[in-house]
């Protein structure tokens, strides 16, 4: 069984005993709950989208492990190709979703394992990527959607995690068994993880010798005993739970965030992958952090939706052939393809690491996502000015129903008369979704915080440029003597 | 589609290898159904893997990334636009007739 259907996948998480909370309540049917079903729906596309012969060429790919066709969501990068094709799998979802599909972060943490594994081994002599090996097989084998958790709460953000006042802020070993650890902590901002079957985590920052028993990494049964979520509020979410089928925007899809709990959970030896090796943390943090500032090549794909959404708006309203909007939409177009070209270019640029698996360049996957923290805002910008202030202005879904509105609201934003009011008014939700609504949550502010927040970046890009080569090279130019 | 059936070794047998179509040009599926409308009852598609007389490349864009490292280039065809469609419309009735 390489690769399930979307129904399978459904039928799976129904299996699922979560504990899940929300607005104060226990969510006793998390699939079908109105507000986190979209969410479920977007996962469920990357299940759909393999099944086709027509997306196939990107959906899926031939595990290094067994042979079989597998969805590219758990396969470990073979090679620069692969590494491409994972770019162009965000922008495809994206645009089919247009919002967060949640299943990256597994497949990112699921690379950078197979790499530190290795190369832990290679230094204390561990035997941790047989380990993570034997578990790559079981996800390949039963197609699973894996929760990559990395990020803690991380409490005084000015201490490391062994000096913080609740030692609890960062996650940590608290008991060692002969058959296992015991673990406790919290991990914040988990993008789909009531829709994922596993939960793999991972420390946040580098580590020294006083953290060791913060360097921990493991994977374990998203329902395992302990482990509890808290689903995180977005803006306009229970418009989802109204029962129209307007003022959502996006009638199909998003996304969800969780704080995940886990109280003295235990884990067995067999799914740890990391165990107080500190020397570690920050090699697996930067090969994840790497893949996943790649991974927003899914911004591309949400761009298309609202690029596309604001020139049907311009249309629908008769300014589309306006020089000015024009321009904005060559803007808009323009910032996204930029978006386009740096997941393209990290990939390529990618290399082999010992351990066979393929990594990006670190340096382009940094520059790629520090303009993924920026060019989406300036594009929901010119989607906004397209649009017009009717986005946020306009009555609701039931006031078009109401016989008593309908004929007002029916006239007064007719524009084009062969435009139904209905779709002018359809596409405007679908603008205010995508800038300033649930799907704003992964469009914009995920883009600046997710995968690490720009100053991360700043960082990452000040230690990997050779700023002493570029000196060099206009030294020789005019003629300084090169001392270095 | 056409199914198959007792006259399928007389049809032309097509197998379609699509790219992954993240930023596709044009609807890749709406031209193969032209394809199939513009052939009626001489195709039959089949998969790519099986024993195709030829296949055709769906290329969503000129990057045509579609791995075609799998097939004998001489029975592949590409698409990489709407405007390639009747051309290989010209080379699908003159493949059909040397069959028949």
């Amino acid at each position: 069984m390489p690769m399930i259907t979307p129904q399978q996948y459904e039928e799976s998480l129904r299996k699922l005993n979560l504990e899940v909370y929300m607005f104060g309540k226990r969510v006793e049917n998390v699939v079908d709950d109105p507000i986190i079903r979209p969410s479920m729906n977007a996962v469920a596309k990357t299940y759909e989208l393999a099944q086709r012969p027509e997306y196939q060429d990107i959906m899926v790919a031939t595990s290094h492990i067994s042979g079989n066709k597998i969805n590219r969501f758990t396969h470990i990068h073979q090679s620069t190709e692969d590494l491409v094709r994972k770019s162009k799998m965000g922008r495809l979802l994206g645009r089919h979703t247009g919002c967060c599909f949640q299943r990256c972060v597994g497949m990112d943490s699921l690379n950078a394992l197979s790499i530190v594994t290795y190369n832990i081994d290679a230094k204390h002599k561990t035997s941790y990527h047989q380990r993570f090996m034997d578990y790559l097989a079981y996800v390949q084998d039963n197609d699973l959607t894996c929760d990559g958790a990395m990020t803690d709460p991380k409490g005084d953000r000015s201490l490391p995690p062994h000096a913080q006042a609740d030692p609890d802020h960062y996650l940590h070993v608290v008991e060692e068994k002969a058959d296992g650890i015991v673990v406790r902590g919290a991990k914040a901002h988990q993008t789909g993880a009531l829709n994922s079957h596993e939960i793999i985590v991972m420390p946040t920052i580098s580590m020294k010798k006083e953290d060791e028993n913060y360097a921990v990494s493991f994977a374990l049964p998203s329902d395992a005993d302990g482990i509890l979520y808290i689903m995180g509020r977005q803006s306009c979410d229970t418009r989802k739970s109204e029962g129209g089928n307007m003022d959502q925007g996006n009638l199909i899809y998003g996304g969800h965030e969780a704080l995940v709990v886990f109280d003295n959970v235990f884990v067995p030896w067999d799914r740890v992958f990391m165990y107080k090796e500190y020397d570690f943390a920050g090699q697996l943090v930067e090969h994840f952090a790497s893949y996943h500032r790649q991974s927003y090549a899914c911004k591309v794909g949400v761009g298309d939706v609202l690029i596309g959404a604001a020139q049907t708006a311009a249309e629908y309203n008769g300014a589309s052939r306006a020089s000015h909007i024009k321009d904005k939409v060559i803007e808009m177009n323009h910032l996204n393809e930029t978006l386009f070209c740096g997941c393209i270019a990290c990939a390529s640029e990618g290399h082999k690491e010992p351990s066979g698996t393929f990594a990006v360049n670190a340096l382009l996957a940094n520059i790629h996502k520090h303009n993924v923290t920026r060019f989406p805002y300036e594009i929901s910008r010119l989607a906004q000015d397209i649009a017009g202030g009717l986005m946020v202005t306009m009555p609701s879904e039931k006031d078009l129903r109401s016989s008593e509105t309908a004929k007002w609201v029916e006239k007064y934003f007719k524009t084009n008369p062969d435009v139904a009011t209905e779709d002018r008014l359809r596409i405007l939700r679908l603008i205010e979704n995508l800038c300033l609504g649930t799907a704003a949550v992964g469009y914009l502010t995920e883009s600046m915080h997710g995968a690490g927040s720009p100053q991360a970046q700043r960082i990452m890009i000040s230690r990997l440029v050779n700023l002493k080569e570029k000196q060099k090279a206009a030294k020789m130019l005019c003629g300084i003597a090169d001392d270095s | 589609m056409s199914s198959k059936s007792a006259l399928g070794t007389r049809l032309l047998r097509i197998g379609i290898k699509y790219c992954g179509g993240c930023n596709p040009n044009y609807d890749r599926g709406a031209l193969v159904s032209k394809i199939e409308d513009q052939l009626p009852q001489q195709i039959l598609w089949v998969s790519p893997e099986e024993n195709a007389d030829l296949i055709i490349a769906v290329q969503g864009c000129p990057t045509a990334c579609a791995d075609l490292s799998p097939f004998d280039a001489s029975k592949v065809f590409q698409i990489k636009d709407e405007a390639d469609l009747q051309p290989l419309i010209k080379k699908l009735k003159s493949a059909i007739s040397q069959k028949i």
